[in-house]
């Protein structure tokens, strides 16, 4: 099982080539992902304070609302 | 039909439409990569001349029919964006361009790494390496220059007129292997004609392909709904939007 295992890993000697080409797509396209929804989250959170601020604080509502102030 | 590209011109339509879509697509595109990925890596049998080394094929080709596939559609998008003015058409197409680099990326290492047992060599200037080469900076044109101006409708055009002029790298990619022989191979993937590999090699990479093609679509819709967000902050549905999850 364990011999088993390791000569899979080793990939007869082409190991360190299968296994860096296959590390730097997985690592590129998880970064990929992780990334979208880290976007995401941060542009959801800086909306949802600007929308509270301006619900909040009357001295602000104007800033946000009156294109003039 | 003019109905219809009319509606997906409109992003509060898109944005809502795309909701359900999404998930769907992110499910699919991790299964068939899941999948892929161990087919490819444990049960496809060696080859062999390759021996194992071949396995890069599995990540090499889908990587390298993105970077070229999103390039297209980047320039297509910008195209729209130029003649009907469609917002989200730039929107898509700044969504995907880090994608696009990436996987150009991806594609010439683990296409370098590939080289090293089968060639003997990591890099040559071979009209294919060199033509996926200059498609990375292109890349990092596009991308620089979206951000290079202080005005985003300016860096917008700037970008959708570098992919559509670059664009015109993507069929000197796809023919440099027949135009210059030198040392990279032909296609050993196509739809078109019967398979050069047998089945059990020829069904992971299939897999792996539609895989990443569905990680293009999902990834794509979610960072674009995204910037359909950042760019329609102010306006009413938007705001309405945000009070509901608050």
């Amino acid at each position: 099982m364990v011999a088993a295992l390791a000569e899979w890993v080793s990939m007869g000697e082409h190991g360190v080539y299968v296994w860096s080409a296959w590390g730097i797509t997985a690592m590129f396209m998880l970064g990929l992902m992780l990334h979208a929804r880290f976007e995401r989250r941060l542009l959801l959170k800086h909306l949802k304070r600007v929308a509270r601020r301006r619900a909040t604080s009357p001295q602000q509502r104007g800033h946000y609302d009156d294109p003039k102030a | 039909m003019w109905g219809l590209i009319h509606k997906l011109g409109s992003p509060k339509w898109f944005y809502y439409r795309s909701a359900a879509l999404q998930p769907w697509c992110w499910g699919a595109a991790v299964v068939l990569l899941l999948v892929g990925s161990v087919w490819g890596l444990v049960f496809a049998p060696a080859d062999y001349q390759q021996g194992n080394s071949f396995r890069i094929i599995y990540v090499h080709v889908p990587a390298a029919f993105l970077a070229q596939s999103v390039f297209v559609a980047m320039a297509i998008s910008g195209f729209v964006f130029m003649v009907w003015k469609i917002k989200i058409a730039d929107m898509a197409a700044a969504a995907m361009a880090p994608l696009g680099a990436s996987m150009t990326f991806v594609a010439l290492f683990s296409g370098a790494v590939w080289g090293v047992p089968t060639w003997g060599t990591w890099w040559i200037w071979d009209a294919r390496l060199t033509s996926m080469l200059i498609l990375l900076f292109l890349y990092i044109g596009v991308m620089s220059l979206r951000g290079a101006f202080s005005r985003r409708d300016s860096g917008a055009r700037a970008a959708s007129v570098l992919a559509m002029v670059g664009v015109i790298n993507i069929p000197i990619i796809k023919y440099s292997v027949d135009w210059w022989y030198t040392l990279h191979q032909p296609a050993s993937f196509t739809l078109t004609s019967r398979p050069a590999m047998p089945l059990e090699m020829w069904l992971p990479l299939l897999m792996m392909v539609v895989g990443f093609y569905g990680f293009f679509i999902a990834l794509t819709l979610t960072r674009t709904r995204s910037e359909i967000l950042r760019r329609e902050a102010n306006t009413r549905w938007v705001k309405a939007l945000i009070e509901e999850i608050n």
